[in-house]
């Protein structure tokens, strides 16, 4: 038995067949046995295979693996990954008490300056990267493309200032930057010796630079307002 | 009728979340409890991928590659998904050095055809698992891959390196081949 519709029996099982397709299998299908046999015996088969996945859970696994997978894995070096870092200020609140009322004053704060700062630093880069090619269009280099010796220079001059101007900041918005700031290097540690373990990985030396680039932007909002650069 | 939605068992709540999240800092007891909730599943998937004989030693790396490549799960599906993902790669991986697999989707033959035959059963009390096995390779890899596992033929294509209208075809293949075997 073969028409020119048994070939279309899986497709229209598999909801593939366009409307006017399977209007016209359907009423096909009314009128040929052999299709419709066809068609149930594939159902079927279908359903059958479906099922074996929950016998599979049903049936567990005869023999148990883990003291051998856990022996293999105890001579693996463990790629670290590091914890999921702090978000600086809390953005989730049904209800306020005044603490957070402030809190959430210094994040406006801190959010205007970041934007003020963008707006300013990202427009100097641009200008720099259209001099260094010539005045030709290019795309604006990113902030922190690696954790370069410039950035670890800024990151150092950054965290001098800051820790010079600490008596410019509200207590709350001190401890929450110094917080934040701490989560940020715990990350970039973590990142950097799992790089280390790993030099290749291309996910880990995404994270760092990620990262990286959190710190360095948290440090320069944390300096804008103390007061800014001088 | 559509494909199955779930790969595997529903995302236990938080607490697998918690595991992941545990084992990607290396905590192997939240991995042991990661490998105990989905090997079953796993151990189903390389029994029909792989055959009995290769099927511990498969199973047992693929939870190692697992731990290797925890890292990068970054929760953009669930994790059993993801899982299942990797499971799949690290069988073709392994059938590939045994056999070039892109060969024998291509041009194996159909050894149902050489199968016992047996009297008309009902497609319900078929042993479709013992069918499975005696698929041609291809058809069987795109069967339980689709079928069973309830990838996409877009995602089997990538699998396998073969168009998702390739994989239409020997998944026909597979359901026609297994029907003929029930009317015999």
């Amino acid at each position: 038995m073969t028409d020119r519709w048994t070939d279309r029996l899986s497709d229209y099982l598999d909801d593939a067949l366009s409307t006017s397709d399977r209007r016209e299998l359907e009423s096909h299908i009314r009128d040929c046995g052999d299709c419709a046999a066809a068609l149930e015996d594939l159902r079927a088969i279908v359903a059958s295979a479906r099922a074996l996945a929950a016998r599979d859970v049903e049936r567990g696994m005869e023999t148990d693996l883990w003291p051998e997978i856990e022996a293999r894995l105890r001579d693996i070096p463990v790629r670290a990954v590091p914890e999921p870092v702090r978000e600086p200020w809390p953005v989730h609140r049904l209800s306020f008490s005044m603490a957070q009322l402030a809190a959430a004053c210094v994040a406006v704060l801190l959010l205007s300056a970041t934007a003020v700062w963008f707006a300013h630093d990202w427009g100097r880069r641009e200008t720099l990267a259209r001099s260094a090619a010539g005045g030709g269009l290019i795309t604006a280099v990113p902030a922190t493309s690696a954790p370069a010796e410039a950035a670890q220079n800024e990151i150092a001059s950054l965290k001098r200032v800051l820790d010079e101007r600490r008596d410019r900041l509200d207590p709350s918005t001190l401890r929450a930057i110094e917080e934040s700031l701490a989560a940020v290097e715990a990350a970039v540690e973590q990142a950097r010796l799992a790089l280390e373990a790993d030099p290749d990985d291309p996910y880990l030396v995404a994270h760092l630079e990620e990262m990286a680039s959190r710190q360095l932007t948290l440090l320069r909002r944390a300096v804008d307002l103390a007061g800014g650069a001088e | 009728m559509t494909p199955p939605t779930t790969l595997v068992a529903p995302v236990r709540s938080g607490a697998e979340a918690e595991d992941v999240s545990r084992a990607q800092r290396g905590d192997l007891r939240a991995f042991e409890r990661l490998y105990r909730a989905h090997v079953a599943r796993v151990g189903g998937l390389v029994r029909r991928m792989m055959g009995m004989e290769h099927s511990l030693d498969v199973t047992q790396d693929i939870f190692v590659r697992v731990w290797q490549k925890i890292g990068t799960f970054r929760g953009e599906s669930a994790f059993g998904t993801w899982l299942h993902r990797v499971a799949v790669n690290v069988i073709l991986q392994k059938r590939a050095s045994l056999r070039t697999e892109r060969e024998r989707f291509l041009s194996d033959e159909i050894a149902l055809e050489t199968a016992p035959a047996r009297g008309r059963t009902d497609a319900r009390d078929f042993d479709v698992e013992r069918a499975i096995a005696r698929l041609p390779q291809g058809a069987r890899t795109v069967f339980i891959l689709h079928d069973v596992e309830g990838f996409t033929h877009e995602e089997i294509g990538v699998f396998l390196g073969v168009t998702a209208g390739t994989s239409k075809a020997q998944l026909h293949r597979a359901r026609m081949i297994l029907r003929d075997h029930l009317t015999r």
